[in-house]
């Protein structure tokens, strides 16, 4: 089977000042699809770096990234964008939600940007997602009358509204009470089994770590198990 | 999606209420400003144009081919101005064309005030004129305030306010029309503390001043005091006379009087460094008598002798077109005269006035571009402040036509809304001054209302302008911040997590 992420040799480097931080020295590994995986280290150790790669948010310096088939070395910001927008979800570390919208309206928003569906498909994908994150009763409210669990659930029905192949989440739960976290956990791990949609999310809690069905451990840009 | 965008811009707007009042508050006063100048500018030169043109000398003044200067009706060097040779020829022209409405011959130049009391003499300018054709003309510009007009072809002199003060300064005459009194309600403040001791006259002793220095002295009976019905501190620095007593003034001799013999002129033309021989009683000497000429100009035995002609064209005539048409007929037909604008006659007035039209537009520019600049930094400092949600949205999936879109939106509602209540309340002050009809003695400031009265207008085009200008100021106030906006990635938004 072919994997749905690959990276091969795969290096990135800042420009910090007058020096260069190596982020990533030579990273080589494969994700195929469906997978929940983990990625773990130390703080500074490129995870954030590494994700950032693999959802096309940054570009490598050196080596070669595939998303779903796509070399994305050579693509232009426009085609990033929509790599983006039609094949990964994203749940970022502090819920990141649209202030001004409410929760229908969040959710509906990448599919809206789509222009694939109607607004009555947009509006009916949402709200079943809404439904199976458990924010149903909260649908008309903004971001800034919900808590961080309930807001961090808005972001995964927003991350998987679109049917994506990838939902990248950087430390999905690093804001949220143990509980919270867990149920967090809970519902991407359902939606994987559900909807098979790969999963990949990085974190340096042990509890986090003993959802994911795979781990990549990473320390000073290299992967090291 | 153009409703999402609104939606979403609506909506960002009221929640960055504060910034959204700063700009929006900059944009009024811009736009509020726009507008007003606008209206001042209009005002100015409707005023201007109604004034100086309707009512004063037409949009043309015809003059001899051999004028050099073009500023001849205000003339502060008393340069004379030359006379027009073949008027009949110039005259035939101007009636056979088609696009004139009207036009009016006149004399100028300036005469001396002589007094037997006085030390000195006083100058003042004279415009010879048919009286009654320049009112018809010009929409009766003289409104008599003391005597009357001349009739027709009555000798007789028209002083204005402006100059009966100056007689009254300079040689102490509080000037009456004749058989008229001292109407009190006219008098000066210093000549009503000396109402008792007030010397009246109702006549005037003339004396030309030209090149030649061959001038008659002429009592001119004066008829009334006139005034113009606006710029009349301006404008009111010319006093009419008929053109008969102008001619006899500045020595043009009619037809009917007897022309002076070639001998006499010779020696009324010697320059005037060879007088001194000439008065001495000896004989002229013979390198003074190579100097004197023998050959009288035509104009002096033709009673159709005139500096300029007043030249009023039709509506919807353009005035350059006219212009050149005209010239290139006086040309090719070997008229001896040549046609200029009203602006190029009026010299430091018309130049007055376009520096004051272009000190408001240029103030109105001024505020263009501050208000330019404060609203680009004011949105760009938000975009700025913006990079998390911005930078989000990158994130998962919308291009950057979207961002532009959206910061375009916000500042275009904001310029729609909070521009338009600058350009009602624009057009309100408008509304407000026009009806204060405040009035001004003030010379500059009648050049800077455009008359006697502030009178801002606006007419559908100048709101157009304003429209205009205010997208101009809403396009440039964003093009930085779109920039700005459009270069916030992903990745900034996450390495601000």
């Amino acid at each position: 089977m072919e994997p749905i992420i690959e990276l091969k040799e795969v290096k990135k480097s800042y420009a910090l000042e007058k020096t260069r931080v190596e982020a990533l020295r030579g990273v080589t590994f494969s994700v195929q699809k469906g997978e929940f995986m983990s990625i773990v280290g130390p703080s500074g150790s490129g995870k954030t770096t590494l994700l950032n790669l693999i959802g096309c948010l940054d570009t490598p310096s050196e080596g070669d990234i595939w998303v779903d088939g796509q070399k994305i070395n050579a693509l232009n910001d426009k085609a990033l964008t929509s790599l983006r927008l039609y094949k990964i979800g994203f749940i970022f570390q502090t819920f990141n939600l649209i202030p001004v919208l409410d929760v229908l309206e969040n959710v509906e928003f990448p599919l809206l940007m789509m222009n694939r569906y109607s607004k009555q498909e947009c509006k009916a994908k949402a709200e079943a997602l809404i439904e199976a994150v458990g924010i149903g009763p909260y649908i008309k409210h903004r971001p800034a009358e919900l808590s961080g669990g309930q807001r961090q659930r808005v972001a995964i029905a927003r991350a998987l509204v679109t049917e994506p192949a990838i939902v990248l989440a950087d430390e999905p739960t690093a804001n949220l009470d143990s509980k919270t976290g867990a149920d967090i956990l809970n519902i991407m791990q359902r939606m994987n089994e559900t909807q098979k949609t790969t999963f990949i999310f990085s974190t340096h809690d042990p509890d986090v770590l003993s959802y994911a069905k795979r781990i990549v451990k990473i320390k000073d840009g290299t992967v090291v198990e | 999606m153009f409703r999402l965008l609104v939606q979403f811009a609506f909506r960002n707007l009221f929640r960055h209420k504060g910034k959204s009042l700063v700009v929006g508050s900059i944009l009024c006063f811009g736009a509020f400003i726009m507008t007003f100048g606008n209206g001042v500018i209009s005002g100015l030169n409707e005023g201007l144009t109604q004034h100086l043109i309707q009512q004063f000398c037409g949009h043309i003044v015809v003059v001899s081919d051999k004028q050099e200067t073009d500023n001849i009706l205000i003339n502060p060097m008393a340069r004379p101005i030359e006379p027009i040779r073949q008027y009949k020829i110039v005259e035939e022209a101007l009636k056979n064309n088609a696009n004139i409405q009207g036009f009016v011959p006149a004399l100028q130049g300036y005469a001396m005030i002589l007094d037997d009391v006085a030390p000195d003499p006083d100058y003042v300018m004279v415009v010879g004129v048919d009286i009654n054709r320049y009112q018809s003309v010009f929409n009766t510009p003289l409104k008599v305030l003391e005597g009357r007009l001349n009739h027709s072809g009555e000798a007789g002199l028209l002083v204005t306010p402006k100059n009966r003060e100056r007689i009254y300064d300079f040689l102490n005459i509080w000037t009456i029309p004749q058989g008229g009194t001292v109407v009190e309600a006219h008098l000066t403040e210093d000549a009503k503390k000396r109402k008792t001791e007030l010397r009246t006259k109702d006549s005037l002793v003339l004396i030309g001043s030209n090149e030649k220095q061959s001038t008659l002295d002429v009592v001119a009976p004066i008829l009334g005091v006139v005034k113009f019905k606006a710029l009349n501190g301006i404008l009111g620095l010319y006093n009419f006379v008929d053109v008969d007593t102008f001619r006899q003034t500045m020595g043009f001799i009619q037809a009917e009087q007897k022309p002076v013999s070639k001998k006499t002129q010779a020696i009324l033309d010697i320059d005037e460094t060879n007088l001194d021989a000439l008065l001495s009683g000896g004989p002229i000497p013979d390198h003074v008598k190579k100097e004197v000429k023998t050959d009288v100009p035509a104009i002096l035995k033709n009673d159709e002798v005139y500096t300029q002609v007043f030249v009023k064209l039709k509506p919807q005539i353009t005035l350059k077109t006219e212009l050149d048409k005209m010239n290139a007929q006086f040309k090719k037909q070997g008229i001896p005269a040549r046609a200029i604008s009203w602006k190029n006659a009026l010299g430091e007035i018309a130049q007055t006035a376009s520096l004051m039209k272009f000190a408001l537009f240029l103030f109105v520019g001024f505020v263009f571009f501050v208000a330019i600049v404060i609203v680009m930094n004011t949105l760009s400092m938000a975009a700025l402040e913006r990079t998390a949600e911005l930078g989000m949205m990158r994130a998962i999936g919308v291009q950057k036509w979207f961002v532009s879109a959206l910061f375009f939106l916000e500042t275009s509602l904001l310029a729609l809304f909070f521009g338009g209540l600058g350009m009602g309340l624009g057009v309100f002050a408008i509304k407000v001054f026009a009806w204060l009809k405040l009035s001004t003695d003030n010379d500059f400031l009648q050049l800077f209302y455009g008359g006697d009265t502030f009178h801002p207008l606006l007419h559908a085009s100048d709101v157009m302008i304003c429209v205009v200008q205010l997208v101009f100021v809403t396009i440039l106030s964003v093009l930085y911040p779109l920039w700005v906006a459009r270069k916030i990635t992903a990745l900034d938004a996450v390495s601000r997590d």
